[in-house]
């Protein structure tokens, strides 16, 4: 790791995605990475504010500091909090049941990052910088880290459409592509369109077991006199894996493999599937799943906060069967679950010419909520600060590069050290900068 | 005690230093105090610190306490630093333990121009800058090889066999394999200059090295910005352009310069140098994706990248936010440059005569003109409608709460049983009516709240009215936001007043589109239309389409740049930060790279400038011979091609390197003249096999005593399928074509986009068209193998190669055989291929052995 790859055939004997050492012992060995894309406004989930309660239309003390559109007075969250689980943590009425799995969950009320612009957010979480052009985590991850089953793709991502910015957020950029993430559309249930080319439309498996056996001999005549070149094995050895991903590989997509209740646990939606899809392929070895809640970008409240109560809807009780489910089939210790958005959403009412009533938040990067849980990562916490208000991260902001920085080394990986040498220097997920949250830490 | 010393002998390793504290006063001082030195202070560098600022010397080694800097970054005292935030905790330790241990600084890599700002006579003499010696002409490419291999006690192996050899040539110089006919010729003849004089002349030349360039010039058909693909419906001539260039053997030189410069030079021979533009216009543009400050720096940012690293071999942009960490390029290097693209804009370049062009944009007006009073008539109908509906709503529930809809609209009646029968609401107000029992309460609700909004949003018009003067005009060119405003109209703009959320959502109810109660479609709308209404509905109709029908044919354009009205100097972006800015620097060239202080460029953009600067030097000619070794023989001279650096890889063969260079530049800038040079030299010809005791000396074959055998390319691969299957389109250059399995198109005339890149293309390793890529990545992965096995492509291209196979191959399966190996892989079979061959073809027929041999490794592999 670190040179990039070597112009030497012999980097090619391993497959790119074959698992690799870590760097030191991992606490996590896979990533869900649930992603409430739009917006999520930390006042009306799980940063509560007395004090914006008792101000509510009061302007902002200081005046309104600068985001996206123009803001107005403050503005209370219509939703009441109550303490939930043993650690007490106050979480919004709209995500009750996710309440109750708190005590498994980190909140950090203190997320940062750079601007407050939906697309340079969303690569700011996804890839550590704001612009286009770097990998994905997942990428990183799988590069960093292989994967365990070589039958599936080691980094997944499900959406039923795209998000904002869309394929972008899940390049390898100038990673190999390998280790780019895979997306497949959850609201699909037709297990076998998920991944292309995973049937053959005429012949069935006896036929192409004939094919490959007949293959692979003129494949060793060819390779007798060229012997000792890895590229040649290599290509050998993925035919073999991929004739056996065309049994695997639909199973795992088959949800209805699952008993009811656990179904019925997730409950209905694409977002629910997608959540225990999430379950049946991190159990199955893939490093890394992410689930866009939906296409675009709906927790996007502009107008009218209450949006985030529907949302809370469909997205609440996916999530917390996901905690519970692999609480109880023992994933969660060793997975590492992120649920988060691009950024946060002001305590003013956004009052701009384009909104149609005045009811809704503008975005907000300052100090936001991101939820960690599994994975060696301490429940039952808060960690960080907003102001009274819930609009700056005021104790132990926590940029995004060191939310990164503490997946990695949950992961087994120094951040400073899965670098890839390109254009001229060594890059790396964290950029220049990053530290470990080491308090949140198990 | 024992840990004390114990920390101090590691603090004085270099790693501590360079993991902890060189990253750390890079991201966190640098920006200020590298080569800015605000208040004089220099902190990237021992001495610098030593030296101190206005305040006096930042440290005392060995005395953290006694150091200015720590008593900054503790924010004990007056000075607080960095000023836009206080350093971790343990930062500040690591900090204090290296000045404890006396501030060590490795001397590994020393700081090159930051100390000094200054570009020494030893800059300019990187091995990469220095002038070309004059071409040898006593000694070639082979003689330079023999003698590093003699240096290595390498033993180099004998020459490919000739159906190896035109096998390698044909892909190599056309991308595709050569014809069983063109194999049988050369294996006869053995005549290479003449095979590659013929390959070279051929079109299918330039759209294998064209597309090599196209990797370089990170070149897509569409950018992104939110939700929408932004897309360039002409790119294509772009690469057309480069197509066409390399088949005509542009002069490199030309080439390059044609990319930043083709509006401002003169048309070379009829060839019209203008779609060579497309290189800055073709984007990335970054339209509202960030801030437009930010924004727009990060298109020049992509500019300078792609300019110096695919011209020149140079990272220049990595002095963006500081001075380059390695190379002696300053922040005015890098703004510099930045400027010439900041006064240049995005441009569209008609290919249609003048009239042509108004003729079609008049046509496009009227079309406007005659869709206002259509669509502006039927919301103001429809409205009316609405309302009218609206004002019956006591009727129509009163009708809902009887169950019969009597004489009254059946449609309404039915929407407003619906919305009655509405189990759950976020608003009780819609509901309040319930509690009196009195539907006209609803009536009056409704029509309160309608003229409620009717004040606002007269409000609203005015106040985006009164606001109008501040903002820019709205453009649909991609980099004409330059002010928040210009991208989200309305955003920054405040008004005092909306209707409350309640009052908005009985609003909604009744008037949402689609879904509202009194709310219709255009089509529902009509229906209710008769006589003269319906009659005026349809005329308007009428003349739009009437128009629509007769308008021209969209012009075609290039997508190019061009000069700005205001050609403009940056100022320094302090860390690289859009909104804190420095002074201020003049359009100019890269320092290093000029004899002397560089001169500024101060007519235009200094664009033109820029591409006679960079076609002046010899770096760029040595960066251009690596890259066409590197395509010739499957590994380049310097392994980091678009690095020729300080932290990129030094020239395994320096002088073979120089002399390529000088070759070039001699015989024109003639890229062909020198593909030829190479295919030419014995060091080509080897064979691609292996000889164990040079194994032990060279693996990676860095010295070149044998061949390097290759993966086909994804663009290679596919043409390749459709080439063996005897289906390939030979059409040359065109319009952009999904790569669908129905597309018949060499794969250089698939569309490349940014957005969602084509699946086959990701599949086998195409880089990222969002920036330039200097090298193929080559994985395998059972995705890949799966394309084989299941893929319609492949399937397609099997059926087609065996009916080809039965319709030409002669008859009887070991006739047919030969002819597929001849078309396959340029050989005959040998008796226990063909007896494995004809065993399975027997039980399992032509098509399934088709997509077998197609699957192969023989056909994958160039040897």
């Amino acid at each position: 790791m670190g040179a990039g790859f070597a112009w030497t055939a012999a980097m090619a004997s391993a497959s790119p995605l074959e698992s690799k050492k870590t760097h030191h012992e991992a606490k996590a060995k896979r990533v869900i990475f649930l992603f409430l894309n739009g917006g999520l406004s930390q006042v009306d989930t799980f940063d509560p504010k007395p004090e914006l309660q008792k101000r509510h239309g009061q302007p902002f003390p200081g005046g309104n500091p600068r985001t996206e559109r123009t803001t107005g007075n403050l503005l209370a969250s219509p939703f009441q909090f109550r303490r939930c689980g043993q650690s007490g943590i106050e979480v919004s009425e709209i995500f009750p049941e996710l309440g109750k799995m708190i005590d498994d969950v980190c909140v950090v009320r203190s997320t940062v990052t750079g601007n407050p612009i939906h697309e340079s957010c969303l690569f700011m979480m996804n890839t550590g910088d704001l612009q286009a052009g770097r990998p994905s985590m997942g990428s990183w991850l799988t590069y960093g880290l292989g994967t365990v089953n070589q039958n599936l793709p080691g980094y997944i991502v499900l959406c039923p459409g795209i998000p904002v910015v869309g394929p972008p957020l899940w390049n390898s950029a100038f990673l190999p592509a390998a280790y780019q993430g895979t997306h497949i559309r959850n609201d699909e249930t037709d297990p076998l369109k998920l991944i292309p080319n995973l049937k053959n439309a005429e012949w069935g498996p006896a036929a192409q077991r004939k094919q490959l056996d007949l293959l692979s001999r003129l494949n060793t005549i060819h390779a007798k006199p060229r012997a000792g070149d890895a590229e040649l094995d290599a290509t050998i050895q993925a035919m073999e894996v991929a004739f056996r991903m065309q049994s695997e590989a639909p199973d795992v997509f088959d949800i209805s493999k699952e008993p009811e209740s656990t179904r019925k646990m997730y409950g209905e939606g694409h977002f629910a599937r997608g959540c225990l899809l999430a379950r049946r392929l991190v159990e199955r070895g893939v490093r890394m799943v992410q689930v866009y809640y939906g296409n675009g970008q709906p927790w996007d409240s502009h107008d009218d906060i209450f949006g985030h109560r529907t949302h809370a809807q469909h997205s609440d009780q996916p999530i917390a069967a996901l905690l519970r489910d692999l609480k109880q089939c023992g994933l969660l210790d060793d997975t590492l679950v992120i649920i988060g958005s691009e950024f946060g959403r002001t305590p003013s009412v956004e009052n701009s010419a384009v909104v149609k009533i005045q009811n809704g938040r503008d975005h907000s990067p300052y100090g936001f909520s991101t939820l960690m849980a599994g994975g060696g990562i301490k429940g039952g916490i808060t960690y960080g600060a907003t102001d009274d208000f819930g609009f700056h991260a005021v104790d132990k902001p926590a940029h995004v590069h060191d939310l990164h920085a503490t997946a990695l080394h949950l992961l087994g990986l120094d951040h400073t050290r899965l670098t890839f040498r390109y254009s001229g220097r060594d890059f790396r997920l964290t950029d220049v900068a990053g530290q470990v949250i080491r308090d949140i830490i198990a | 005690m024992l840990a004390a010393s114990l920390t101090l002998s590691l603090l004085f390793q270099p790693q501590f230093f360079e993991e902890r504290i060189r990253p750390l006063l890079a991201a966190r001082c640098f920006g200020c105090h590298g080569e800015t030195k605000v208040s004089k202070l220099g902190l990237d560098s021992r001495e610098g610190m030593l030296a101190g600022g206005r305040r006096g010397p930042a440290i005392v080694p060995g005395d953290a306490a006694a150091s200015r800097l720590v008593q900054a970054i503790e924010r004990a005292g007056e000075l607080k630093m960095p000023p836009e935030g206080k350093l971790a905790d343990a930062e500040i330790a690591a900090l204090k333990q290296w000045i404890q241990a006396g501030a060590p600084w490795p001397a590994t890599i020393k700081t090159l121009v930051t100390t000094t700002g200054k570009i020494t006579a030893e800059h300019r003499n990187w091995w990469a800058f220095r002038p070309l010696p004059e071409p040898t002409r006593d000694a070639g490419i082979d003689a330079f090889i023999a003698a590093k291999l003699a240096a290595n006690n390498l033993k180099p192996v004998g020459p490919a066999d000739r159906r190896t050899l035109i096998r390698r040539l044909s892909v190599d110089l056309t991308g595709l394999p050569p014809t069983p006919v063109e194999a049988a010729a050369f294996v006869a003849s053995g005549n290479v200059p003449e095979a590659v004089d013929r390959l070279l002349a051929s079109p299918r030349f330039g759209e294998r090295w064209g597309r090599y360039w196209l990797d370089i010039a990170r070149f897509g058909e569409d950018d992104f910005r939110g939700l929408d693909q932004e897309k360039y419906p002409n790119a294509w001539r772009y690469r057309d352009w480069v197509i066409e260039a390399l088949n005509r053997d542009l002069p490199y030189s030309t080439f390059i310069k044609a990319q930043l410069a083709g509006d401002l030079l003169e048309a070379d021979a009829g060839f019209d140098l203008r779609p060579a533009l497309g290189f800055l216009g073709l984007g990335p543009w970054h339209y509202g994706i960030s801030p437009p400050p930010q924004a727009r720096a990060d298109e020049r940012h992509d500019r300078v990248d792609a300019v110096t690293r695919g011209f020149l071999g140079l990272t220049v942009a990595c002095a963006r936010c500081h001075d380059h960490k390695f190379d002696p390029i300053t922040t005015r290097d890098y703004y510099g440059l930045a400027g010439v693209f900041a006064s240049t804009g995005y441009r569209e370049f008609p290919l249609a005569s003048p009239d042509v062009v108004a003729r079609y944009d008049e046509h496009q007006q009227r079309i406007k003109d005659a869709e206002k009073p259509l669509s502006e008539w039927l919301s103001q109908q429809k409205l009316q409608l609405g309302e009218m509906l609206a004002a019956q709503s006591e009727r129509y529930i009163t009708a809902v709460l009887a169950g019969e809809s009597k004489d009254l609209n059946e449609q309404v009646f039915e929407r407003w049983k619906k919305l009655l029968a509405k189990p759950e609401r976020e608003h009780k107000l819609f509901d309040s009516w319930r509690e009196t029992g009195a539907p006209v309460k609803l009536q009056e609700l409704i029509a309160s709240v309608i003229a409620e909004k009717k004040t606002i949003d007269e409000e609203k018009r005015l106040a985006l009215e009164r606001s109008k003067p501040t903002r820019g005009v709205k453009t649909r060119l991609p980099n004409g936001f330059e002010t928040y405003d210009d991208f989200c109209p309305g955003c920054d703009v405040a008004v005092g007043l909306t209707q409350s959320r309640d009052r908005y959502k009985v609003w909604e109810d009744l008037f949402r589109t689609p879904g509202g109660v009194v709310s219709f479609t255009d089509v529902e709308f009509e229906a209710m239309l008769s006589g003269e209404w319906k009659r005026h509905l349809r005329m308007l109709r009428e003349d739009v389409e009437r128009l629509k029908k007769s308008a021209p044919p969209a012009y075609p354009f290039l997508h190019g740049a061009g000069e700005r009205e205001d050609p403009k100097n940056l100022k320094i972006a302090i860390k690289g930060d859009p909104y804190r800015l420095g002074e201020e620097t003049p359009r100019r060239f890269i320092e290093v790279l000029t004899a002397g202080t560089p001169k500024a460029w101060t007519s235009g953009s200094g664009r033109l400038e820029l591409a006679e600067a960079i076609a002046a030097q010899p770096l760029t000619a040595r960066v251009a011979a690596n890259r066409i070794w590197m395509k010739m023989m499957g590994r380049p001279l310097v392994l980091s091609p678009s690095n020729f650096g300080r932290y990129g890889d030094r020239p395994s063969h320096p002088e073979l390197l120089d002399h390529l260079a000088a070759r070039l530049v001699e015989h024109g800038w003639s890229v062909k003249k020198l593909i030829r040079e190479i295919a030419l030299s014995e060091t080509y010809r080897r064979a691609a096999e292996s000889v164990a005791a040079n194994e032990n000396i060279d693996a990676a074959n860095k010295w070149y005593w044998r061949g390097n055998r290759e993966r086909l390319d994804v663009e290679a691969l596919r043409d390749a399928l459709l080439f063996a299957s005897g289906t390939l389109d030979p059409q040359v250059g065109g319009a952009s074509e999904e790569l669908t399995p129905e597309c018949r198109r060499r794969t250089v005339y698939g569309r490349v986009s940014r957005f969602k890149l084509n699946e086959t293309l990701q599949l086998f390793d195409f880089p990222n068209p969002t920036t330039t890529s200097e090298k193929r990545d080559v994985t395998h992965v059972p995705l890949q193998r799966l394309f084989f096995l299941n893929s319609e492509m492949v399937a397609r291209q099997a059926s087609a190669l065996a009916a080809r196979i039965e319709r030409e191959g002669g008859s009887g399966d070991t006739a047919r055989l030969k002819y597929a190996y001849a078309i396959l892989f340029q050989r005959e079979p040998a008796a226990a291929e063909q007896k494995l061959n004809l065993e399975f073809l027997a039980e399992s027929g032509w098509k399934q052995l088709a997509q077998v041999l197609l699957s192969s490794n023989e056909f994958l592999f160039v040897d």
